[in-house]
């Protein structure tokens, strides 16, 4: 049952919050050996969180339009009573969170039930979520296979039908390229849209917090919840919230849709780029557009996340590099290490690279691209073939994700359906960025609700 | 006059000296490695042309009151 339905069924008194968090309690108890998913399960804050529901419904009050829904949130998140890990040693022997963040204070408000903290590369900084501390998360779709990160648990969770709705965190495409490998909905909402407070920072030049669902309908519900105010995060915007519930149906009239070329019709393997075609297929949509300059500004993004991350855990460095995650140090203290000059020339880089890019939104709406440039590899695996050259899996995974992240623009990333439309190996899934305008969000929700009823997006089953 | 070629080891070892971070013999390589990738990608942002108009992107805010500010 999806979160809308659930939501319903308890708001109308047909089915328990307490019922629904017993049951999600038990399934993540009897399947996440499988995937790895949960580090931490909340049991009691989620059976007191569902009995307050309950008891709101029953004393006549709204228990909230995510009423008893069961979510759980990437281990950055604070989450009161739990020590946050981001996914790191070195933060187990900190004090427990004081307060939730400020999405888990929106979720929380809204009625949803906190099932836990969820797997993740070493302080945001992977593609893969293969941890050396908590254990490699995998692909539900595969179990050999790389799940994606760095928000790897929770698309981990919503893919194999764990909780309906998770949380995570995207500075380089961290919740495009799991969604895409494990085949879900990812939203990375406009820079600045949502509030940051409460979850560990990885390069808050770039950081963005945002939803996984399993459809389109349970990402509109889970991100209209979070939206609000908060003026402890310096760099959101103060906007108003701007619901994109209402809009789902709007359809597809007016709006402009083109398919990026040159560095995103390039630098994938043939499912990648497949995958953009089959939906502009559906959408009918002849028209490519450029953005230019992009291997420049992933370039900058690169730079920016090295020198902003080498800085932040620099006393750890200094004090304790061997309580690092491997696949994380060295490129932690290679980015301490960056000249301030490289750092600077990238930040000013960026802001010229928006204004080109924004002119591009003059002549077109949505912007298809792909969202990863190959199936979920297999664990382990470090280098593949890509345009005829040897190049490492790591980082390539954020090829196309970057570019986009770099200057703040909204992505949702939409899994297809029937990946063999795609020719992906092994039916594996492959997702599709839908890109906007800043503060577009509300046209990526109408191309995916078509889509999404066209039956040419949607999560692909999980193999029994 | 031809640029000298980067040496990254060296830049490293120096540079860590200058920010007191000591780099165990260990974790040098995996350093050197992520500096050299470091270079390549810092050559594509250098070679984006910039005039003294294009201000870094971050704006920062002297925060004093905003509307709806509870500090």
């Amino acid at each position: 049952m999806n979160a809308a339905a659930t939501a319903a069924a308890i708001r109308a008194g047909q089915l328990r919050a307490t019922e629904v968090t017993e049951a999600a309690l038990a399934d993540i108890a009897a399947r996440n050996v499988r995937t790895n998913a949960f580090t931490e399960v909340t049991a009691a804050r989620a059976r007191a969180e569902a009995a307050a529901v309950d008891a709101a419904r029953a004393a006549g009050r709204d228990p909230g339009p995510l009423a008893g829904v069961p979510y759980a949130v990437k281990n950055l998140f604070d989450l009161e009573g739990v020590t946050t890990l981001a996914g790191a040693k070195i933060e187990r022997g900190r004090p427990a969170a004081a307060r939730d963040a400020f999405l888990v204070q929106r979720l929380r408000a809204a009625g949803a039930v906190c099932l836990g903290a969820l797997n993740m590369d070493e302080y945001a900084f992977g593609f893969t979520t293969e941890n050396a501390h908590d254990g490699d998360c995998r692909n539900p779709h595969d179990p050999a296979r790389v799940a994606g990160g760095s928000s790897g648990g929770p698309a981990v969770a919503v893919a194999d039908g764990l909780v309906p709705l998770t949380l995570g965190s995207d500075t380089n495409g961290s919740i495009r390229v799991p969604a895409s490998l494990c085949g879900i909905f990812g939203l990375k909402p406009t820079y600045g849209r949502l509030s940051r407070q409460g979850s560990y920072p990885f390069v808050t030049s770039l950081d963005h917090l945002g939803p996984f669902a399993r459809d389109v309908t349970d990402l509109a519900l889970a991100y209209d919840a979070l939206q609000g105010f908060d003026p402890q995060d310096p760099a959101q915007q103060q906007r108003p919230a701007e619901p994109v519930a209402p809009l789902l149906g709007a359809g597809l009239e007016g709006l402009r849709i083109a398919v990026a070329d040159d560095h995103f019709a390039r630098n994938g393997h043939p499912e990648a780029l497949a995958a953009v075609a089959v939906l502009a297929r559906a959408l009918g949509t002849t028209r490519r557009v450029t953005i230019p300059e992009a291997a420049r500004a992933r370039a900058a993004a690169f730079l920016i996340t090295m020198a902003e991350g080498g800085n932040l855990h620099l006393p750890d460095l200094r004090a304790r590099a061997e309580d690092f995650d491997p696949a994380t140090r060295d490129r932690f203290l290679a980015g301490a290490l960056l000249p301030a000059t490289w750092l600077v020339q990238a930040q000013r880089l960026r802001a010229a690279y928006r204004a080109v890019v924004l002119a591009v939104f003059e002549t077109v709406d949505v912007i298809l691209a792909p969202a990863t440039p190959f199936v979920a590899p297999p664990i382990g695996q470090a280098m593949t073939e890509i345009d005829g050259r040897i190049l490492p899996i790591r980082p390539n995974l954020g090829v196309y994700t970057q570019p986009i992240s770099c200057i703040g623009l909204p992505v949702l990333a939409v899994p297809l359906a029937d990946p063999g439309t795609a020719g992906t190996p092994h039916d594996l899934p492959i997702g599709v960025q839908l890109i906007a305008a800043p503060w577009r969000e509300d046209v990526l929700f109408r191309v995916a609700t078509a889509l999404e009823r066209a039956g040419i997006c949607g999560a692909p089953p999980v193999p029994a | 006059m031809t640029q000298p070629p980067f040496d990254a080891e060296s830049y490293a070892r120096q540079a860590a000296a200058l920010i007191a971070l000591p780099i165990a013999p260990a974790h040098l390589p995996g350093v050197v490695a992520n500096l050299q990738t470091a270079a390549a990608m810092a050559a594509l942002v250098q070679a984006w042309p910039l005039g003294i108009a294009d201000e870094p992107a971050p704006v920062f805010v002297a925060q004093g009151t905003q509307p709806g500010s509870q500090k």
